[in-house]
């Protein structure tokens, strides 16, 4: 039977990518953090520390010729992309828990 | 620039495309695995039309591409990037793939400590790894050894004994026409069927043109 569920499990990386992509983008995200001398308490800081995560990570990958091998295998760069906003956003669930709740 | 061109892979064949620096041979095969667009034309693989492909989707049909200068990524040794694709595809010929192309001292090295020619070899094991139905090999044999030439020459020959459908491209007249069972001659635009390799060097136009001194007497 035909899956209607949109995520492929094919789709994703292997799972030492998957390691290798969440650890560097805690590294950018960290990186952010620090550079910016901000705590991200905002939706719009969300969305620009993540956007550029995101960009961030994927030109890396491109760099690194990992890209086109992980094509190959049928991962596509919105697989990656998922990876690396699932860190950012529980990075930030968790800074903001840390942080002591909520600021907007 | 590409006027009206096209290219065929057959099961179990290579094909070897080939023409002028220019002449459009890795445009070919970027547009068919998406890399570039075309103004107009479709790719069909396996029988399905794609309009606007992707490397990925096409690779989860049995697609692989090897580009020009291809090599491994260098985040995990060699050993591993092999593995990964034997536990997703079937690494029955895990061993025997490593042992036909001389990776075994290569295994624990990352693909940036590798040569050129030790890179490519590793680079087709991947693609032999696989099994894929069709492969797109952009420049299989250049800038390397000729004792590597034969490797990867060997690797295709084996990968089209399993059924693959292969697609070379590349100047090098010898090992190409030692690997291919027919020849796409891609000038002024388009492409042109040869046939066997025989046939096409002894083709007057592609004699003139495009092999020029390369000829043996």
């Amino acid at each position: 039977m035909r899956s209607r569920w949109p995520f492929r499990w094919s789709a994703m990386p292997p799972s030492p990518y998957v390691r290798a992509f969440i650890f560097r983008a805690t590294i950018v995200w960290l990186a952010l953090h620090a550079l910016s001398f901000s705590p991200f308490f905002t939706l719009r800081g969300f969305i620009l520390a993540a956007v550029a995560t995101v960009a961030l990570v994927l030109l890396d990958a491109e760099r690194r010729n990992e890209r086109r091998f992980l094509a190959n295998l049928g991962v596509s760069r919105p697989a990656i992309a998922a990876i690396v906003l699932i860190t950012v956003a529980s990075l930030e669930t968790i800074w903001r828990i840390a942080a002591g709740g909520l600021v907007d | 620039m590409l006027k009206a061109a096209s290219f065929w892979a057959r099961e179990g064949q290579i094909t070897a495309i080939m023409g002028r620096n220019g002449s459009g041979k890795t445009t070919l095969l970027q547009i068919a695995v998406g890399e570039v667009r075309p103004d107009t034309g479709v790719v069909r693989f396996l029988a399905e039309p794609y309009e606007r492909p992707r490397l990925p989707v096409l690779a989860r049909r049995g697609l692989y591409y090897l580009e020009a200068r291809c090599r491994l990524p260098g985040t995990f040794p060699v050993g591993a990037q092999l593995g990964m694709i034997a536990e997703r595809f079937g690494g029955a010929a895990f061993d025997r793939v490593v042992a036909e192309l001389e990776l075994e001292e290569l295994l624990e090295r990352r693909a940036h400590e590798l040569s050129g020619g030790e890179g490519r070899r590793a680079a087709l094991a991947a693609a032999m790894i696989r099994e894929p139905q069709c492969l797109l090999a952009d420049e299989p044999f250049h800038g390397i050894a000729p004792k590597d030439q034969q490797l990867v020459g060997a690797g295709l020959r084996r990968l089209a004994a399993a059924g693959t459908a292969i697609v070379a491209t590349g100047h090098d007249v010898s090992a190409l026409f030692a690997v291919a069972d027919e020849v796409i001659w891609c000038v002024a635009g388009t492409t042109h069927g040869l046939g066997r390799p025989d046939d096409a060097r002894s083709h007057p136009e592609f004699q003139r043109d495009y092999l020029g001194w390369h000829l043996e007497s």
